[in-house]
């Protein structure tokens, strides 16, 4: 029975994570093809059609790799993360230590994941887009997601108390 | 009306029920007090210095995590419930009194005259008998004890003197309820049995005649003949207790109390006569002293329910026959089994169903379990560092203000681990030595905290360190029961709200014993 409820724990992190992966990677389109106009309306008006065109296939290449990173790297350490918390089993308190490493490592991998797609948003068409506001908006959705939505997920799919890891960590958090 | 309750073992059988009745106590089985004291000569005896022992382990855990000045569990939690108290003398009475080494110099047989000593001759073998040394109990010689018992129970004695007292200091008004255990086949407790209450009845009545509408029950429960050990080898002129007597010496004794009980003579207001299907073998057997440490047996568990069952009966059940018969379940393999099915509920009126002593006696022994072996060694001085930041030693041991690195909070430690090792290991003990061929004890599995060897105090010894299998096993220790493992106990710590009506250690030793449920 325990077996069977965790198989349909499992199944719903799997559920969620696609429903949320795709909303995210959709949205990261939307932007993209919105980032891609301006680009494209910019370049036009500066440099003519032809650099216009040129400018947008190099600017289009870079989201491209920036969204597959941004879907990559956090989907994989944000999983992780799920499907650690979920087979944990903590018989001892004495164990909390090895799976403090291990979280911690998921952990960072996201903050990583953040970070390298953040690098990638910002330098592929330079300055003028630093402060893009969908870009912006889509890091912080990314960061958020892998601090936030992970751990709700990870800690209402399967014990219904959203701060499970944090609380489990012990040592690594403060209160 | 409120009720004073009071549990006597007499000889060795009756000290092990005293033993298995301290657990059930633990457990929350019994009443908020019961006074228990032991009869034996044999002030040396193993069987009896364990009881004592596990009697004085309960007290100082009861007295550390039941002060409401200091640390304190909830009054409603079951855990550590009963206040057991024992008399000043240490709760022991020795019908032999120190010195007197056989019964030629206890009736002073040399100062007697011819015709007192022909008729001592021709009741008690001059040779055998009356020279048998006392100082390790009447080795299976009743007529013997009998005679002792009622030569020596005088009011002058400390321990008459503590009964009366504390039966006297129950108010007026009180139900007093005595139960008496012990064996109908052994020397002390067939000699003790029936004189005995005989004594305390008709002293009790005289004494406390005077006090309206208290009345006093006495119960009792005999065991028959349930073990056997290897005879030991005869030397000239020393007498030993033998298995192969038990069932004369108990037919005998059965038939005494049938003439009594025909005779309208009852000294028991209600008796429990507790049989077991087989003997079971004990390894080895002493004579008396600390070498006579048996190891418990699941029918002393027996015992102690009955006298559960008979502080419980409201007073109309009291004076009613009771005939019930204990049934075992046949297995699949062909021998019988005895289960959590078959022992009985401590209140009479409650269905067996609801499983209460099931439940109760699961609790402890995981609590005991997950505090023994997992918790309480963290909690010690060296350890304790390595955890202070987790969320349930925060929120449970620090918040509650235990300073745990004093020496009051290290000495609650202390109690409770003693306390609970002995659970653990009695327990353990039980369901390893109780099983006779063709008939098996499955209440739990001791496998993931026990050894089969036994120490010399008669119980197994525990596991040095606990593996990875153990810890996984902890599920399963109750028989017949898929109980929450050790990983949902440190989730629920590290949740739960601290119980309400707690007090600093109370605090985290209750959160433990509710996370412990079955």
């Amino acid at each position: 029975m325990k077996d069977r409820r965790k198989f349909v724990r499992v199944l719903g992190v799997v559920a969620v994570h696609l429903v949320v992966g795709f909303t995210a990677y959709y949205a990261w389109h939307m932007i993209q093809s919105e980032m891609m106009w301006r680009i494209i309306n910019e370049s036009y008006l500066n440099a003519g059609p032809q650099a216009a065109s040129r400018i947008a296939a190099a600017a289009s290449a870079q989201l491209a790799a920036a969204g597959f990173w941004v879907w990559l790297l956090t989907a994989t350490s944000g999983t992780g993360w799920v499907v650690y918390s979920c087979f944990t089993q903590i018989y001892d308190p004495r164990e909390v230590g090895g799976h403090s490493v291990v979280w911690g490592t998921l952990f960072v991998a996201g903050l990583l994941a953040s970070g390298i797609a953040a690098y990638y948003m910002l330098n592929f068409a330079g300055p003028a887009y630093l402060v893009d506001t969908a870009a912006l908006g889509f890091t912080v959705f990314a960061i958020g997601w892998m601090f936030v939505g992970y751990w709700l997920l990870s800690g209402l799919l399967f014990t219904w108390r959203p701060l499970r890891p944090a609380v489990l960590l012990g040592p690594l958090v403060p209160w | 009306m409120t009720a004073s309750y009071y549990l006597v073992g007499v000889g060795g059988s009756g000290s092990k029920a005293v033993e298995a009745y301290t657990h059930l106590a633990a457990a929350g089985l019994g009443p908020e007090e019961t006074w228990v004291a032991f009869v034996d000569p044999d002030q040396a005896n193993g069987n009896l210095s364990r009881s004592q022992a596990t009697v004085g382990r309960y007290r100082k855990a009861h007295g550390k995590l039941r002060n409401a000045k200091t640390h304190s569990l909830g009054s409603e939690c079951p855990l550590l419930r009963t206040n057991l108290v024992v008399p000043r003398n240490g709760g022991v009475w020795s019908p032999v009194p120190e010195g007197v080494g056989n019964a030629q110099e206890l009736f002073r047989y040399a100062a007697m005259t011819p015709e007192a000593r022909r008729l001592m001759d021709s009741l008690y073998l001059p040779d055998v008998e009356q020279k048998m040394p006392l100082d390790h109990g009447f080795r299976g010689r009743p007529s013997l004890g009998a005679a002792v018992i009622v030569a020596q129970s005088t009011d002058s004695d400390p321990f008459w003197q503590d009964l009366f007292q504390a039966l006297e200091s129950a108010r007026e008004g009180r139900d007093i309820r005595i139960f008496m255990v012990g064996s109908i086949f052994g020397g002390t407790g067939a000699a003790g049995f029936p004189v005995l209450a005989r004594l305390m009845r008709r002293r009790i009545e005289d004494r406390i005649k005077t006090q309206k509408d208290s009345s006093v029950r006495i119960g009792g429960a005999l065991y028959l003949p349930y073990f056997r050990f290897p005879g030991p080898i005869e030397e000239d002129g020393v007498v030993y207790a033998r298995s192969e007597a038990f069932l004369e010496q108990a037919q005998a004794a059965l038939k005494y109390y049938s003439n009594l009980y025909s005779q309208g003579d009852k000294p028991f207001d209600q008796l429990y006569l507790l049989g077991w299907p087989q003997l079971i073998g004990l390894d080895s057997h002493a004579t008396g002293g600390d070498l006579q440490q048996n190891p418990p047996l699941l029918p002393e568990l027996y015992g102690a329910l009955a006298a559960l069952r008979f502080f419980h009966a409201d007073g109309a059940g009291v004076g009613s026959p009771v005939f019930s018969s204990i049934g075992y379940t046949h297995g699949d393999s062909g021998s019988d089994t005895i289960s959590w099915r078959d022992l009985p509920e401590v209140v009479p009126t409650e269905p067996a169903t609801t499983d209460t002593v099931k439940h109760r006696v699961a609790q402890l022994l995981r609590a005991a379990f997950v505090y023994t072996r997992i918790y309480g060694p963290l909690l010690d001085l060296a350890r304790v560092d390595g955890i202070a930041r987790q969320a349930w030693y925060r929120r449970l041991v620090r918040d509650a203000g235990v300073d745990i690195k004093g020496d009051e909070a290290q000495a609650v430690l202390r109690a409770t681990h003693d306390y609970y090792t002995e659970v653990l290991r009695w327990f353990a003990t039980i369901a390893r030595k109780s099983s006779a061929p063709g008939l098996k004890v499955n209440l739990i599995d001791p496998s993931s905290f026990a050894d089969n060897a036994t120490q010399a105090d008669g119980l197994v010894q525990l596991h040095d360190s606990l593996d990875k299998v153990h810890k996984q096993q902890f599920s399963q220790i109750v028989s017949e029961t898929s109980a929450r493992g050790l990983p949902d106990i440190f989730e629920e710590l590290a949740f739960m709200p601290p119980p309400a009506d707690t007090q600093r250690f109370g605090v985290f030793h209750q959160a433990l014993y509710q996370a412990c449920r079955v």
